[in-house]
C-alpha cells in the first residue's frame, strides 16, 4: 500500500501543472457518467437519514435519491455498505490551491530602509491588492486542496494570499482537473484581514485601520466622479483608472461583501467598527471569540465562519509531568520554602483559569448555536488532519452533531449563497458527497469515499498507532528502535510572530544512530549538527544558538507520517512555534 | 466632533449606544476628609453620588439605595488624571511616515491590558493613550476611563472628550525619518519644515475641496483621511499634544502655530519649559511634565525637578505625567515631590494631577475635582495623598468601584484575555536597559522587521 501511495504522490508530482483528470480511482477512461451508489446510511441533509439508501448520479448532478430507487442499467454501481454518506462539507475560507509565496517575495527590507519608501510604499508591497483573483490562482493539484477533501470537503471558498487587502475570493469544487473547472463562483468577495505591511506603511493596525478608511473613501469619491463623467464628460478631466481603487466598487454598491478574518474580540470589534463607520456589507470569519459579541453580531445580521483552529487540547503529557511533581513535592513538601508553596498555588490558580478559558473556545461554537446564531466553519489555519477532533472537542462542549452538520453543509451553503446548487444530497444538485467510516463527528471517523460531480477518491482507511503499537509488541525490541523512517533531505517552516523561517534539514543514519544538520533561508552558511532521538514516530532534537550574546537553546519534537513531520520547537523562554516539515529527497 | 457624532449617531442607528452600555453607581462616602482640589479641604464631609454623578457633599447626607462606604480617617480625591500614557493600546507607533495624522490610537485600544488595572491601583481613573513620539505629525490619541473588567473597547473610550493629535520635537523623528529613512526631517530646522509643508498643504487640499464644491465641472482633489485630519486641527477641532524638550524647539513650534491659527496646545515633557514659561502662558499653551525625569539621551540633559512649579507659578497650567506604566501607579507621590521642590501648597500640587490635566484633555467640566455635578471619579486614601505613606484604598469611576484594595486577587486579568497555550512562568518581568521611553514604543521592532 505504501508504495502504491509513493507512486500516486510521484504522479501528481509530476502531473502538476498540466490539465489531469486524474482518476484516483480508476484510471481507465470513464464508460459512464452515470453512478449509483448503494448500501450506506445517507443523511441526505442534516437530521433527514436514510438507511441502506441508494444515491444515482447523472453527470455530475444528484438524479435520486431514496432507499428503493432503480438503479440504471448504464450506471457504474458503487457499494457503500457500512458506510455513512453525508453531503459534501464545505470551508469558508481557505488558502487551499493558492500557490505559497515564496520567501523572498514575502521579506522585508531590512537594514536597507529607505524613508521614501517606507512612508509611501508600492501598493503590492503594502499588502493592497484587491483587484488579484483567487479564481486566477487557485490550482487544483495543490496538497493542501486533497488534504481538505480527504476530511469530506467538497467545496471551499478560496481566498488569495496576501496582507491587509489580498484579493478577491472564489468558490470552487475540491476536484481535481483544470482549474476553471472547478469554478462555481468567481468574485465571491473582497477580503480583508489585520495584517500590516512589514517594514512600510501601513506597518501597524493603527496605520491599517487608518489605510482602510482613506482607501474606501478615496474609492467612494472616485465611483461618484466616474458616473458624473459618464453623464457629462464635456469639459471634464478623464477619471483616472486603477485597479485597486475600482476592486472596491462592487463593495460600495453592496454586490460584494468584505469577507473580514478576525480571531479574537477585539479584532472583531476592529472590523465591526470599520463596517459601521463605512457601512459595506460584512462577512466575520475565522472568529474564535464570536460568541462574546453574539448580540451585536446577530443584531447587526453578520454572517458568520467560525475558526476550526482551536488552541491545542491539555495534553496527557502534562499529567504526567505533573504526576512527577506531585510526587516530588510529597517527598520534600516540608524543605518547600513558603515562596515555592506561594508560587505552586499561582500556578495551580493559573492552570485552572487556563481550562476554564480553553473550554470557552472549545464553547464558541456550541454558544452561538444555542443563541440561534448560523455560522459555518472556516479553515484558514486549521490542519485538515485535526478537523475530526476539532469537530469532537466542539461537541464534548456542547454543540449537537446535527448543528455541526449544518455548519458544515447547509448553513455554510446558504451563507455563501449556493444552497440551491450545494449543501444537501438532493435531487438536482451537484453531487457532492462523502462516505465516512462512522458517524463524522465520531472519534477517528475517516472518510474513505469522496465523491465531486463525476470524480471519485478512494483513502486509504488508517488504523493509526494501534496497529503499530500492536507491531512493536510482536517486534519487541527490533521495531521500537527501528522507528519510523526518517532519513533524508527535508524542506521545514517554523512559523514565528511575523514571519515564516524556511530551510532545509538533513538526517542520516548510522548504524542505530540518527543525527541531522538544517540551515535556514536566511544564512545557508550557518549550518547546525545535532543528533537525533527517535521513538516510534516521534523524533525530538536540540541545540543551542548564539543569538546576540545570548545562549538560546532550540528544543524540536516532531511527529513522522510519511514524508511529513510536524510538531513544534521551543525556543528558550520565548514559547513555542509550530513546525511543518516536508521530505523532499530520500537516499537509495 | 464631526467624527465623533456621526459615530454616535450610527451606533445610535444600530441601537447600540456604547454610552448606554457604561456602568453607573450611586454610594454615599460617609466621614472624609474631602480635597476638592478646587474648593479647598472639607474634614468629616460625606459625598453622595448617584447614577455616576456627585450629587450632594456636606455632613449627614443620607444614601436612599446606595452602599454606604465608611471613609472616616480616608481622605478622598478627585480621581488622578494622566495626560501622558500608552496603556490600553495595542499600538503606538505608526512610524512609516513623518506626518501620520490619519492613525488613530483609539482603533487599537485593548481594554484587557493589564496596565489599566495597575493604574486604577494608584488612583489613576483616566488616562490619555498617546501616539508615540517617532513622527512629526504622529497619530490621533484618546482619552480612555479605566472601566477594568471589560473586553469592549467602547466602554473604556470617554465619550464626549476632545480630539486630540501627538505631535513630536527633537531627536525621535529626526532619528527614525532622518537618519533611519534618509528623508526630511534630519535637522530641528527640518520637522519646523514638516509642520509647515502639512498644513500648507492641508489648506491647499482644503481650498481645492471648496473649489470642487462651488464648481460641479471641476474635479474632485483626491481624498486624503491625512489631509483632512490636519484640516481639523487648523479649524481646532483636536488638541495638539506635543513631545518636547528644548525650548528653542518649543518656541519655535509656538510660532508654527500662530502662523497656522492653531490655538490649543499642550507640550508634553517640556524639560526645558521653565526657560520658555512665560511665553508659553502668553500664548495660553500648557504643560505636562515629569516631575524629575532626565538625562536620559542628550536633549534631556538640561531639566530641573523645580520645572513644575516654575510653569506653574508663571501661569501655565501644568499637569505631571507617567508616559509609563510604572510611573502611572505612583502619580500622587509625583506630584508631591513639586512641594520639596518648589513649595506648591496641597492644591497646586494636587492640581497637577487632577485638573490641570482635565483641562489639557478638555475634560475639566466633567472632571478632576471634586464638585456637584460632576462625574464620581473619585479615590479613597489611607493618609493624606501627598505623604510618602499614602496607600489608594478604593478607586471609582462614574461611582463604580473598580479598584478595591481588599479584594486585590493575584491574577486579576480579564478572564478572555488568558492564553489558554500560556506558560507558567515564575520570574518576574524587570525593567530592561534602554526602555526608558515608551514614546518609542514598537519603533525599533519596526526599524528591525520584527513587528508583525
Amino acid at each position: 500500500m505504501q508504495l502504491k501511495q509513493l507512486l500516486l504522490s510521484l504522479c501528481v508530482l509530476l502531473c502538476s501543472g498540466f490539465y489531469s483528470n486524474a482518476q484516483n480511482y480508476d484510471d481507465l477512461r470513464k464508460v459512464t457518467d452515470t453512478y449509483a451508489f448503494t448500501g450506506a446510511t445517507v443523511e441526505v441533509s442534516p437530521g433527514n437519514v436514510l438507511q441502506n439508501a441508494t444515491i444515482v448520479v447523472e453527470d455530475g448532478l444528484i438524479k435520486s435519491v431514496g432507499t428503493s430507487g432503480n438503479i440504471p442499467a448504464t450506471a457504474k454501481v458503487i457499494q457503500l455498505d457500512s458506510l455513512y454518506v453525508y453531503p459534501g462539507f464545505i470551508s469558508g475560507a481557505t488558502h487551499a490551491g493558492i500557490p505559497k509565496k515564496s520567501a523572498e517575495e514575502g521579506q522585508s527590507n531590512r537594514g536597507n530602509r529607505n524613508g521614501r519608501i517606507v512612508g509611501n510604499p508600492p501598493k503590492e508591497r503594502a499588502g493592497i491588492t484587491p483587484h488579484i483573483k483567487a479564481a486566477t490562482q487557485f490550482s487544483p493539484s495543490e496538497k493542501a486542496v486533497e488534504n481538505l477533501r480527504t476530511q469530506g470537503f467538497t467545496i471551499a471558498h478560496v481566498l488569495p494570499e496576501g496582507r491587509m487587502l489580498p484579493g478577491k475570493g472564489a468558490l470552487v469544487a475540491l476536484g481535481e482537473g483544470a482549474a476553471n473547472e472547478m469554478l462555481i463562483k468567481d468574485e465571491t468577495a473582497l477580503f480583508s484581514q489585520f495584517k500590516n505591511a512589514s517594514g512600510v506603511a501601513p506597518g501597524t493596525i493603527i496605520g491599517v485601520m487608518a489605510k482602510w478608511r482613506d482607501l474606501y473613501k478615496t474609492a467612494q469619491s472616485q465611483q461618484s466622479y466616474n458616473s458624473t463623467f459618464k453623464t457629462s464628460s464635456r469639459g471634464k478631466e478623464r477619471p483616472d483608472f486603477d485597479a485597486e481603487t475600482e476592486a472596491f466598487f462592487p463593495v460600495i454598491d453592496k454586490q460584494q461583501p468584505v469577507f473580514f478574518a478576525a480571531d479574537k474580540v477585539l479584532t472583531i470589534q476592529r472590523a465591526m467598527t470599520l463596517q459601521k463607520e463605512l457601512g459595506f456589507n460584512m462577512v466575520l470569519f475565522e472568529t474564535k471569540q464570536a460568541d462574546k459579541l453574539a448580540s451585536s453580531i446577530s443584531s447587526n445580521n453578520i454572517p458568520l465562519f467560525i475558526s476550526m483552529d482551536l488552541p491545542k487540547a491539555e495534553e496527557k503529557k502534562q499529567d504526567k509531568k505533573e504526576d512527577e511533581a506531585e510526587d516530588k513535592e510529597g517527598e520534600a513538601e516540608e524543605a518547600m520554602s513558603a515562596l515555592e508553596k506561594s508560587l505552586q498555588a499561582e500556578k495551580e490558580a493559573l492552570e485552572a483559569r487556563k481550562s476554564k478559558i480553553l473550554a470557552e473556545y472549545e464553547a464558541q461554537a456550541a454558544s452561538l448555536a444555542a443563541k440561534g446564531i448560523r455560522f459555518g466553519f472556516s479553515t484558514l489555519e486549521a490542519k485538515p488532519k485535526d478537523f475530526n477532533a476539532t469537530i469532537g472537542r466542539m461537541i464534548e462542549a456542547g454543540l449537537t452533531p446535527d448543528q455541526a452538520l449544518k455548519a458544515l453543509t447547509t448553513d455554510a451553503a446558504q451563507l455563501l449563497g449556493i444552497s440551491n446548487i450545494a449543501g444537501t444530497i438532493e435531487q438536482g444538485k451537484l453531487a457532492h458527497f462523502a462516505a465516512f467510516t462512522k458517524p463524522f463527528h465520531e472519534e477517528k471517523a475517516q472518510a474513505k469515499y469522496v465523491f465531486i460531480e463525476d470524480q471519485l477518491y478512494e483513502f486509504e482507511v488508517k488504523e493509526k498507532k494501534k496497529k503499530k503499537k500492536k507491531d512493536t509488541a510482536e517486534g519487541e525490541e527490533g521495531a521500537a528502535s527501528e522507528g519510523a523512517d526518517i532519513v533524508g533531505e527535508w524542506d521545514f517552516t517554523i512559523d514565528t510572530p511575523g514571519e515564516q523561517n524556511i530551510g532545509v534539514m538533513t538526517i542520516t543514519k548510522d548504524g542505530d544512530d540518527y543525527s541531522g544538520e538544517l540551515y535556514t533561508e536566511d544564512d545557508p552558511s550557518d549550518v547546525e549538527e545535532f543528533d537525533i532521538t527517535l521513538d516510534g514516530d516521534e523524533i525530538s532534537f536540540s541545540f543551542d544558538i548564539d543569538n546576540d550574546g545570548m545562549e538560546l537553546n532550540l528544543d524540536f519534537n516532531l511527529t513522522v507520517d510519511g514524508d511529513d513531520m510536524e510538531g513544534a520547537v521551543s525556543v528558550g523562554e520565548f514559547g513555542s512555534f509550530d513546525m511543518e516539515a516536508t521530505r523532499t529527497s530520500k537516499p537509495e | 466632533m464631526k467624527k465623533y457624532t456621526a459615530i454616535t449617531a450610527i451606533l445610535l442607528f444600530f441601537g447600540l449606544s456604547a454610552t448606554a452600555q457604561v456602568e453607573k453607581g450611586s454610594m454615599l462616602i460617609k466621614n472624609a476628609t474631602v480635597l476638592t482640589v478646587t474648593d479647598g479641604t472639607k474634614s468629616n464631609t460625606d459625598i453622595l453620588v448617584e447614577n455616576g454623578k456627585i450629587k450632594r457633599i456636606g455632613s449627614d447626607l443620607k444614601a436612599r439605595n446606595a452602599e454606604t462606604i465608611d471613609a472616616t480617617g480616608m481622605y478622598v480625591m478627585p480621581g488622578i488624571i494622566d495626560a501622558h500614557s500608552h496603556i490600553a493600546i495595542d499600538a503606538v507607533n505608526e512610524a512609516t511616515n513623518p506626518v501620520t495624522a490619519e492613525v488613530w490610537v483609539g482603533d487599537a485600544l485593548n481594554p484587557m491590558d493589564i496596565g489599566i488595572y495597575r493604574a486604577l491601583a494608584g488612583g489613576v481613573t483616566i488616562s490619555h493613550a498617546m501616539h508615540g513620539s517617532a513622527n512629526a505629525v504622529g497619530g490621533q490619541c484618546e482619552t480612555i476611563k479605566h472601566r477594568w473588567g471589560t473586553y469592549d473597547a467602547e466602554e473604556i473610550r470617554m465619550q464626549g472628550a476632545p480630539r486630540t493629535i501627538k505631535f513630536a520635537l527633537g531627536e525621535n523623528p529626526m532619528r527614525v525619518h532622518g537618519e533611519g529613512g534618509g528623508i526630511k526631517p534630519r535637522t530641528r530646522m527640518g520637522i519646523e519644515q514638516v509642520f509647515r509643508d502639512a498644513f500648507n498643504d492641508a489648506l491647499e487640499y482644503k481650498k481645492a475641496w471648496a473649489t470642487y464644491k462651488s464648481n460641479p465641472n471641476s474635479t474632485p482633489p483626491e481624498y486624503s483621511l491625512r489631509m483632512e485630519t490636519l484640516g481639523d486641527i487648523i479649524d481646532g477641532e483636536i488638541i495638539v499634544h506635543c513631545h518636547s524638550y528644548r525650548a528653542d524647539e518649543i518656541y519655535m513650534l509656538l510660532n508654527v502655530l500662530e502662523d497656522f491659527g492653531v490655538k490649543r496646545i499642550c507640550f508634553q515633557h517640556v524639560n526645558e519649559g521653565f526657560k520658555v514659561a512665560p511665553e508659553l502662558a502668553e500664548y495660553g499653551a500648557m504643560a505636562s511634565v515629569f516631575s524629575d525625569w532626565w538625562a536620559y539621551k542628550f536633549e534631556v540633559y538640561y531639566s530641573t525637578a523645580y520645572n513644575a512649579a516654575i510653569l506653574t507659578k508663571n501661569g501655565v497650567v501644568t499637569s505631571i505625567n507617567s508616559d509609563s506604566g510604572e510611573l502611572i501607579r505612583h502619580l500622587y507621590h509625583e506630584a508631591a515631590k513639586t512641594q520639596r521642590y518648589g513649595n506648591l501648597s496641597d492644591d497646586e500640587a494636587l492640581s497637577l494631577i487632577t485638573i490641570n490635566p482635565a483641562k489639557q484633555l478638555g475634560i475639566e467640566d466633567r472632571v478632576g475635582s471634586i464638585e456637584v455635578g460632576k462625574e464620581a471619579d473619585l479615590v479613597i486614601f489611607k493618609n493624606h495623598p501627598l505623604s510618602i505613606y499614602a496607600i489608594p484604598q478604593k478607586t471609582i469611576i462614574d461611582g463604580v468601584v473598580y479598584f478595591d484594595i481588599d479584594a486585590d486577587a493575584d491574577d486579576m486579568r480579564v478572564d478572555i484575555s488568558l492564553d489558554p497555550e500560556e506558560k507558567f512562568d515564575a520570574t518576574f518581568d524587570y525593567y530592561e536597559e534602554g526602555e526608558d521611553d515608551r514614546c518609542m514604543e514598537g519603533v525599533f521592532e519596526f526599524l528591525f522587521g520584527t513587528q508583525e
